[in-house]
């Protein structure tokens, strides 16, 4: 392990600080902008992959600018945990950024500068947190990335988007001042808070209560990030966001970034021997198994494509921190590698659900069956993504997972195997209906979305109109009886049509029907009810408000859904959208097909063979 | 050239060809891919052909020995028979291009060498097959997502078994122990593969998924899934196990009574695989080196003979519409050629001396005949076998004879004709009266059978097929089907409504799976609320904690909150404290944090 002093680190943060500069400058002329995205994101990725055949041969790339606080130095490192971080990043800036030209010029959004530019600042942010070399410099950058995220998932500017950027910031500042505690309180105990392969000496033989608390602490701050029962709340309400910015929270940066937080305490702050011995890894390794099973259980209720997807992600993620909590080689193989691997296959699927979103307006399962018509190549890449989450061989979730389980069984640990064998199960129940109506059901006759919510044998359904032109089919005859208002006439005249008008006081407003105005209780179409879209949001989405229980649900503000003609046939070619988002989606899906076969040949696990044997040297098993 | 190429490949080259190209185009080449890869069987030599590294593990991608020589064997011919019965069926190339990826995966599921990759193929098997499933459509869907469910939890099983092999052992291949070890393994194994081979309990799927789709989709189904089950459970339990084999006594006496009470054709058919998979397991449970042989026996002639009875019915449903054997009758006449075929396949199943299903049913009765382990008749008595299993067996062959009788009797006579349809097209009349010329010939000519056997010397050495013992058997066998079933005839068809399992199982996992549900996001959203409630409680409180200090002093007895000093407005109480009583609670503040730290 020799450290070479070498700009590179620093130019990577760097080089997208400019480019948001740039990009801000460039507000007028869209092209050249989005040119600049596409420039910094290539010339990011290529420094950083510069640096990684160096550090697979065992140098380290340092920067440092002397002292920062106290004696603590503001110093970059490119080392393989980091580098790991750092090119799956920075890659997949480049993918979402394609995908982000396709998809707000689709949409015709609002503030694409700011966009941009943010973007940029949270990919500089990301890269910083990678080459961290201690726990303050990453605090720095961890801080700097919920900042530049923040405008990202407002973006919307309405009520509920703001509601939930309050709920982020909320969550994540709290998360960072957790953080900041817990580096204090390390740096207390050991004199030093800088990243050491295997742990820092002196933490080991440190008071173990204070030990804990510290870890609890920078476990905390971290996992909120991480998305870690109960810390997780912020990641569903967070996909109010446009979808290339959830993309980039849950597969490239701010998630990864908290889980490579906590990776970066396990393996080189406290050290896994550590862990394992004050008895901290139990407990983190079991407040992931209650996430990894719980998440994916609430999953399987949602109606919302992106929510749905969010509690994967928070399940997902904490395949990473259950791996990183065992002491044992194959376990924290297993747990970094599905950095990458649930990377490349989350980014597919939120993509492949924006693309939806774009060319359809559609955003609910239970709105999306044919649409394996309309959008063939999407739902293909759907079904691979979603294959991989599962576990399915091929793709890189099945090797990830092979490498936890032989890890949890080795060390005996059979609640947590049995956890991550359950959880490829549950995967199935919820990924595998969006993909079966999409290709082998039609909008006609369907069953109704969400099973779980259904009775048994499902129930059928149509999304199409009815022919004589009235409200969507539901199989059920109560719908009719809603057509009318309950107005009686008596109180408020028969139309008169005898030429002459029955005199109206018009001075006072008009009376209430049912607590509001009668002209208001079925509002036009063209205007979207906001009311209705964050009503009972604030104690979260688990109840009622994702599933149809209501037949009224339909009118409110579902513009979703196929034209009354059924899906248009696109083909295989390319037809359903722009190849902007296509690419990227078929991009990543390859990626993580790619990562599922030749793990080793993809630089990644290789990279983390390199990483764990550094960490677990001089451990026997 | 074909030791370096795993038979995996070429079938799924051509199902990638058969998914875009023009329907005859697609069916030539995977018809012959699967034939190819047939006499590529008989030609390849014993050994280890390729071995290398799978995600950093020792692994071998194509290894052959007798037994998985075998499987590919039949797993080619029986594929090329059915793409050529599939393209005379009309169905089209992306249908058959599930299939042979389907073909494929088992393929390289039992060219395997070590469990990893057997795992990996086990699990495409499942996903390939689910998508064969559902590209019917209709009803077919929501059968396919819950055959999906059913080889999820199976494949996760076995994965777990792997994995616990692995720790065990510390490698993933064969050659590294004898079949599974270790206290947890062997039982998760079993279960696993128990749900794809259709273990009572677990089997729920098979009658409900494999009459769903395409007709030639059957075809396809009701070889792989459940033989690549038993060939694995072969290479997990080499030696056999009693238990197991116990099983497969109980799923032959099982699969029959229940087939007895269907009248869907092609469930009939379904639950018969189950009976007769019985007797494969039964075979590779118990420990003899013979029964082994019986029970891959067994398995080469079934995958024949099932596959021709699915193609025979097929051509039925196919000419008729109809799957409802109540619905037909006397169709004999008029499909003449379906019918012998069907004949073939009947008599083939049920062991009728002659056939190839006498043959290796009999190598693995007579196996059960030597077992003394629950002995359920004294031994004095003649010509019987003592143990449960052979019982179990021998129960099981006049219950197929039955179920065989009975389908051949509604559908094929049972009353005139009352339509008229075209019998079987050429195309699907020439792979099933080649099917069915094996069934007579490998039952004529035993010998042949047994060369391609493993263990052929044991075979050939210790069993005789026609003796007058096993003649006298099967035929008493049938003699008892034929007064059996017309005897029962009436009293089963009034039967039929006996459900199965799975009304119990199905409406439990969804209820049971749905109340866990329910009862974790409630639950969480109660927390979720409390929590919400808190903090936005604290924030009020924080935001104007006057107000809140006038409301609970308002509140304790004994205090006037009216008199306290408010500045100047009502309804709250001034918070301000003198230097004095701020240095006090600073001080004890401090003197509290001090106190924590130190102790």
């Amino acid at each position: 392990m020799t450290e070479v002093v070498d700009p590179r680190p620093i130019a990577a943060v760097l080089i997208s600080v400019v480019g948001t500069f740039a990009i801000l400058a460039a507000h007028r002329r869209p092209n050249v902008r989005e040119g600049v995205t596409l420039t910094v994101a290539l010339g990011k990725f290529g420094i950083i992959a510069s640096m990684v055949p160096g550090v697979l041969a065992g140098d380290i790339y340092v920067w440092s600018l002397g002292s920062f606080v106290i004696d603590i130095p503001f110093e970059l490192r490119a080392d393989a945990l980091g580098l790991l971080f750092g090119t799956l990043a920075s890659l997949l800036w480049i993918i979402t950024s394609l995908y982000s030209i396709g998809y707000m010029r689709g949409l015709d959004e609002h503030s694409q500068t700011r966009y941009f530019a943010s973007f940029a600042m949270s990919l500089s942010a990301a890269v910083g947190i990678a080459f961290a070399s201690n726990l303050l410099v990453l605090f720095v950058f961890y801080e700097v990335l919920t900042a530049a995220t923040y405008p990202l998932v407002a973006h919307d500017e309405t009520e509920e988007a703001r509601k939930a950027g309050r709920k982020y910031l909320a969550y994540t500042f709290g998360g960072g001042v957790a953080v900041l505690a817990g580096t204090a309180v390390v740096y207390w105990l050991a004199g030093t808070v800088a990243f050491t392969p295997g742990g820092i000496e002196a933490l080991a033989t440190a008071d173990p209560t204070l030990a804990r608390g510290a870890f609890a602490l920078l476990a905390a701050g971290f996992g909120v990030k991480a998305g870690l029962m109960p810390l997780h709340s912020w990641l569903p309400d967070a996909m109010v966001a446009p979808t290339p910015v959830s993309g980039l929270l849950h597969a490239v940066a701010v998630v990864k970034s908290g889980v490579f937080g906590i990776s970066r305490v396990v393996l080189d702050v406290y050290g896994p021997e550590a862990v394992a011995d004050l008895g901290v890894g139990l407990a983190l390794g079991s407040v992931a198994a209650i996430t990894l099973v719980a998440a994916s259980v609430i999953a399987l209720r949602k109606d919302n494509l992106k929510r749905r997807l969010a509690y994967s992600t928070v399940s997902q993620l904490s395949y990473i921190v259950l791996g990183l909590s065992i002491l044992h080689p194959d376990a924290i193989t297993g747990g970094l590698l599905h950095i990458p691997a649930h990377a490349f296959m989350k980014l597919t699927l939120f993509f492949c659900a924006g693309i939806i979103h774009v060319e359809t307006h559609t955003d609910d399962i239970s709105d999306m069956a044919g649409i394996g018509k309309r959008m063939p190549l999407t739902m293909a890449a759907f079904a691979v993504a979603a294959a991989g989450m599962a576990g399915i061989p091929l793709v890189a979730g099945f090797v990830s997972k092979f490498y936890l389980l032989v890890g949890t069984v080795s060390v005996g640990n059979y609640v947590f195997a049995g956890a991550l064998l359950l959880s490829g199960i549950l995967n199935i129940a919820y990924f595998w209906p969006v993909v079966y109506q999409a290709f082998f059901e039609s909008e006609d006759a369907h069953d109704a979305k969400p099973l779980v919510e259904n009775p048994l044998g499902g129930m059928e359904r149509s999304s199409l109109a009815r022919p004589d032109g009235g409200r969507p089919e539901d199989g059920d005859d109560s719908a009719d009886e809603d057509d009318d208002l309950d107005v009686d006439p008596e109180e408020f005249g028969r139309p008169d049509f005898s030429g002459s008008s029955e005199k109206r006081d018009y001075s006072e407003p008009a009376p209430l029907v049912d607590g509001e105005y009668a002209v208001d209780q079925n509002p036009s179409d063209h205007r979207v009810e906001e009311g209705d879209e964050t009503e009972g949001d604030d104690a979260d989405d688990h109840t009622s408000e994702d599933h149809h229980s209501t037949e009224d649900h339909h009118d409110e503000h579902h513009h979703g859904g196929p034209p009354p003609s059924g899906w248009t046939r696109s083909g295989w070619f390319g037809g359903e959208s722009t190849w902007f988002m296509l690419g990227p989606i078929l991009a990543a899906m390859t990626g993580s097909v790619v990562l599922g076969l030749v793990p080793h040949t993809a630089v990644f696990l290789r990279l983390i063979d390199g990483i764990v044997s550094a960490v677990l040297a001089g451990v026997t098993f | 050239m074909i030791e370096s190429v795993p038979p995996f490949v070429p079938v799924l080259l051509a199902a990638a060809i058969a998914a875009v190209a023009p329907r005859k185009v697609g069916h030539a080449v995977g018809f012959l891919a699967t034939a190819g890869v047939a006499v590529g069987a008989l030609l390849v030599p014993d050994g280890t052909l390729i071995a290398g590294q799978l995600f950093g593990f020792e692994t071998v991608l194509y290894g052959v020995d007798d037994f998985s020589r075998l499987m590919g064997l039949i797993f080619g011919l029986i594929g090329a028979a059915a793409v050529l019965y599939s393209y005379s069926s009309e169905a089209d190339g992306k249908q058959t291009a599930a299939a042979l990826g389907y073909v494929g995966t088992s393929l390289g599921a039992v060219f395997a060498g070590d469990w990893l990759t057997l795992v990996f193929f086990w699990e495409l098997m499942a996903v390939t097959s689910t998508l064969l499933v559902w590209y019917y459509g209709g009803r077919a869907v929501r059968t396919g997502f819950r055959y999906a469910l059913a080889h999820g939890i199976g494949g996760t099983i076995v994965l777990g078994a792997v994995v616990w092999q692995y720790v065990e052992v510390g490698s993933f291949l064969f050659g590294a122990a004898t079949g599974v070890v270790g206290p947890v393994a062997p039982v998760l194994m079993a279960v696993g593969i128990g749900v794809n081979v259709g273990f009572i309990g677990l089997h729920t799927w098979l009658p409900d998924t494999y009459p769903s789709p395409h007709i030639a989709a059957s075809v396809f189904l009701c070889v792989y899934t459940t033989k690549t089950g038993v060939y694995a459970m072969f290479r997990a339990f080499p030696e056999g196990h009693l238990w197991i084999a116990y099983m497969g006594g109980a799923m032959a006496v099982f699969g029959a009574s229940m087939a007895l009470l269907q009248e869907d054709m092609r469930r009939l058919l379904s639950y018969h695989i189950i009976s007769q998979v019985g007797y494969m397991v039964a075979g590779v449970g118990i420990t003899t080196e013979l029964a082994t042989a019986g029970a891959f026996g067994h398995v080469f002639n079934h995958i024949l003979y099932k596959a021709l009875l699915f193609m025979s019915i097929g051509v039925v449903i196919y000419r008729t519409g109809i799957e409802d054997i109540t619905e037909v009758g006397g169709l004999w006449k008029v499909m003449p050629l379906t019918f012998i075929s069907y004949l073939f396949g009947a008599a083939a199943i049920s062991g009728v001396p002659g056939f190839n299903g006498f043959v290796s049913k009999g190598i693995v009765i007579a196996e059960a005949h030597h077992m003394h382990n629950i002995n359920v008749v004294p031994e004095s008595i003649p010509f019987v076998g003592t143990d449960l299993l052979w019982w179990l067996l021998i129960i099981g062959g006049i219950g197929t004879f039955m179920s065989f009788i009975k389908l051949g009797y509604y559908v094929f006579f049972h009353g005139p004709a009352s339509i008229d349809p075209d019998d079987a097209k050429v195309g699907q009349a020439a792979p099933m009266l080649a099917v069915g010329s094996l069934c007579l010939a490998f039952g004529l000519l035993p010998g042949v059978l047994f060369e391609l056997l493993p263990y052929t010397d044991v075979v050939t050495a210790e069993y005789t097929t026609y003796t007058v013992p096993h003649v006298a058997e099967g035929i008493a066998l049938g003699v008892a089907g034929f007064v059996g079933f017309f005897s029962l005839k009436n009293v089963l068809s009034r039967l039929t409504w006996i459900p199965d399992v799975d009304r119990v199982l199905n409406p439990a996992v969804f209820y049971g799976g749905r109340a866990l549900v329910v009862a974790v996001t409630e639950t969480w959203a109660a927390v979720d609320r409390v929590a919400v409630a808190v903090a936005s409680g604290a924030l009020r409180v924080g935001s104007d904690p006057q107000h809140y200090a006038y409301a609970t002093a308002k509140r304790l007895p004994g205090i006037e909150a009216e008199a306290r000093p408010n500045g100047g407005r009502p309804g709250t109480i001034d918070l301000q404290v003198s230097m004095g009583t701020s240095v006090f609670l600073i001080v004890m503040t401090l003197l509290g944090a001090l106190a924590v730290l130190l102790l």
